[in-house]
This record gives C-alpha cells, structure tokens and sequence, in this order.
C-alpha cells in the first residue's frame, strides 16, 4: 500500500459524523439555562438542607452532646466571671479561680497570687458597696475574710518581699477606698498577724549587720511604719535597703 | 451572557463533527462518543463562560476530549480489558450516507488506527481525518512545527506497518 493509497483511505474517515438531531438536541441542552428558583424551590431546599443536618446530628448523638455540654460549661464558666458574691454563679468563678490556682500558680507565686485574690475580694466589696442596696456586701465581707486568711497562710511561708510589696500596698489602698464608701470591715487579724511577723522577721534580719548611715535611717522609719501598723510602707523601706 | 453564548455556539458549530469524529476513531462507539463528545462541550461551555479569556478554544476542546476518552478507558479498564482487536467496530449510523462507510477496507483502517500509539492517532486524525494544517496542530500540542512533522511522518510510517500486517492477517 502505498503513502498516497493510505491518505486516500484516511480522508474516507471525514465520513463518519455524527447524527444531526443528537447535534442539535446537543447544543441546546448546553445552553439551556438553570430553572430559576422560586420561593417554593428554595423552601424545599431549606427543608432538605435542614433534613440532612438533622440527619447528621442524630448519627453523631454523643458527639453531639460532649460538645453541647462543654459549650454550656464553657458559657457558664464564661458568665460567671463577671458574678458577684452571693450570686448563683459565684461559686462557678471560685471553682475557676481555685482550677487556675492549681494549674498555672507555682509555688513560688502563690503568696503573690494570694494576695491578688483578697485584692479581687476588696474589689468585690468596693462594687457592692456602690451597687443599689448592696445585696452582695455581706457575701462579699466574707469571701474578702476567708482570702484573706488563706493568703495569711502562704504569708507565713513566704520570704520573698519582692512578690508582696506591691500586692500588700495595694490591698492597703484599697481598704482605705472602701472606708471611705462608709463600709466598715473587720481587721483580718490573721493576715495582719501574717504580715508583722513578715516585716518583724525582716527586720531583724538587719540586726547586728553593720549599716551605712543611710541604711541605718531608713531602717528606723521601717520599724516607726512597723509599730503603727503600716507594713506595706515598713516592706517598702527594707525592699530600698535590700536592694 | 447572550453574547458569550453566541461566540460559544460558534465554536460548536465549527468544532463538533470534528470532535465527534476524534472521539469515535478513539472508543469505536457511537453512544459512547456521543456521550463523551456532549460532555466535552458541556465542560468546554461551563470554563468558558466563567473565564472568557481561552486562547485557543479548539486546543481547549480537544484537551477535554483527551482526559475524557483516558477517563473512560481507565473507567473501562477496571471491568474488562480492552483491546483494538477484541472491541467491535460500532457501525456509526444506520442511515444510507454511514451505511457506505461500513466495508472490508474501512474497518481495516479504523482497527489499525486504533491499534496506534495515542499521540499518533492524534496527529493523524488531526491532520488527515480533520484536516488541521501542522502550525496548527503543533500550536494545540505545545511542539514545534519541525517537531510535528516529524511525528506525523512517524505516525503515517506505523499506521502503513499497522495496516501491511492487517491486509497479510486477513
């Protein structure tokens, strides 16, 4: 066969077309446009979409639920970070708080994280006492005494000053703020006791050291701040010698 | 929109006999060209529209047609094997005008074309089934002219082997 017979027979392959109706039905199938939706189709749609998504969630039951109930959780937990002594979710936010305490406070910390809490109390009372009739002030003099006594605890095991200075100066402020709102609250003797013997037992670190002039001086304002009771301005005074 | 459907409906006019016939010489069916061959348009006419800017809409086609018929084969090959000698060749209609193509010679040259390498069907449908000049066929290939040439030189040689042994064979 040769070349030209080959091309001959090859060109006889242009016969081969296809039907002329199934050309035609073709092109208009391609064209034809997608039926517009109407309220009625998109309805069904909804339902549909709505259907499968039941659907879903029936099969993933207990997923479902573990997830229902962490969201809840979450949300409560969330809400109740805003709550005041005395409310409902009040107990949601100590729960929280004790959690952080035991997962993120070393132990270094937690005299300072201490005395952040009976701040927060403070604050507490502050908000109260502002608040219409003050509902939560009772709950919130109470919560303010048992932080107070736990910081007193770690109190009495702390040696760092550096960590307390500035909390107990705060706390210090505080309290004033509130006497001045007219509320009045019982001395936490117990953490009153805590940080004398702090400010004692520093003090007499000091005791048969030789000191500068300057030292010397500031270390008898210390003990004057000591006996009048205020031991955030006796801390603040050895911190500058200490340092 | 409206234009763009006549700009497309004129590519079709122009390009579907040719596609057609490229897919029917490559699957031997006409149901299944037809198929493939309405579906080539179909995705060749949802790009389109969304993306006007097709340089060459024949070579766009045409690379739909590939990927579809290797679709199909591979679809095909995971229920039984196929192979030129062993597929019936469909007779492609039934009407007086097709009832000339069905002879002796013709099933000779379609059963050799098919027993081809892919890219040597191609370029021979192209060239002499669908009458492509080679600028244009090496432009819907990515090759050069010279390049083309020499394959279609190439293909012509094997499809000639192909058909000396069917002639010897019946």
């Amino acid at each position: 066969m040769t070349g030209k017979n080959l091309i001959q027979q090859l060109q006889t392959l242009k016969e081969i077309k296809p039907r002329e109706e199934w050309v035609l039905l073709t092109k208009e199938n391609i064209f034809k446009e997608e039926p517009a939706k109407g309220i009625i189709s998109i309805w069904l749609g909804t339902l549909k979409e709505l259907r499968r998504s039941e659907r879903f969630v029936f099969n993933h039951k207990p997923a479902f639920a573990f997830a229902l109930s962490l969201l809840v959780a979450v949300g409560l937990f969330g809400f109740a970070q805003g709550s005041m002594p005395g409310d409902m979710l009040f107990s949601l936010k100590k729960i929280t708080e004790k959690g952080q305490a035991a997962l993120f406070v070393s132990d270094k910390n937690k005299t300072r994280y201490d005395l952040e809490m009976v701040s927060k109390r403070l604050n507490d009372i502050a908000k109260a006492a502002q608040a219409d009739a003050g509902k939560n002030l009772g709950p919130a003099i109470n919560e303010y005494k048992e932080s107070a006594s736990t910081a007193a605890k770690s109190l009495a095991k702390s040696n760092d000053l550096k960590e307390i200075t500035a909390e107990v100066k705060k706390i210090e402020e505080q309290k004033q703020e509130i006497q001045s709102l007219g509320v009045k609250i019982d001395e936490n003797a117990e953490l009153d006791n805590a940080l004398a013997s702090v400010v004692q037992k520093e003090i007499d670190s000091f005791d048969g050291k030789q000191l500068t002039q300057e030292s010397q001086a500031a270390l008898e304002k210390a003990k004057i701040y000591f006996v009048n009771g205020k031991y955030s301005d006796a801390l603040e005074k050895l911190m500058g010698m200490g340092m | 929109m409206k234009k763009l459907k006549q700009v497309f409906s004129k590519i079709y006019d122009e390009n579907i006999n040719k596609i057609y016939r490229f897919i029917y010489l490559k699957v031997n069916s006409q149901e299944t060209a037809e198929d493939l061959c309405s579906e080539t348009f179909l995705k060749g006419w949802q790009v389109f529209k969304s993306n006007k800017n097709i340089e060459n809409p024949q070579a766009f086609l045409y690379q739909i047609a590939r990927n579809l018929v290797i679709d199909h084969y591979r679809e095909k090959a995971r229920t039984q094997t196929v192979s030129p000698e062993s597929s019936p060749i469909a007779d492609p209609s039934a009407d007086l005008e097709g009832a000339a193509l069905v002879n002796l010679e013709m099933d000779a040259i379609k059963t050799a074309l098919a027993d081809l390498r892919n890219d040597y069907q191609e370029v021979i449908i192209w060239h002499y089934v669908n009458d492509y000049s080679v600028p244009e066929i090496a432009k819907m290939m990515g090759k050069s002219e010279g390049a083309t040439r020499v394959q279609l030189h190439r293909a012509l040689k094997a499809l000639k082997d192909k058909m000396a042994v069917t002639v010897q064979t019946s």
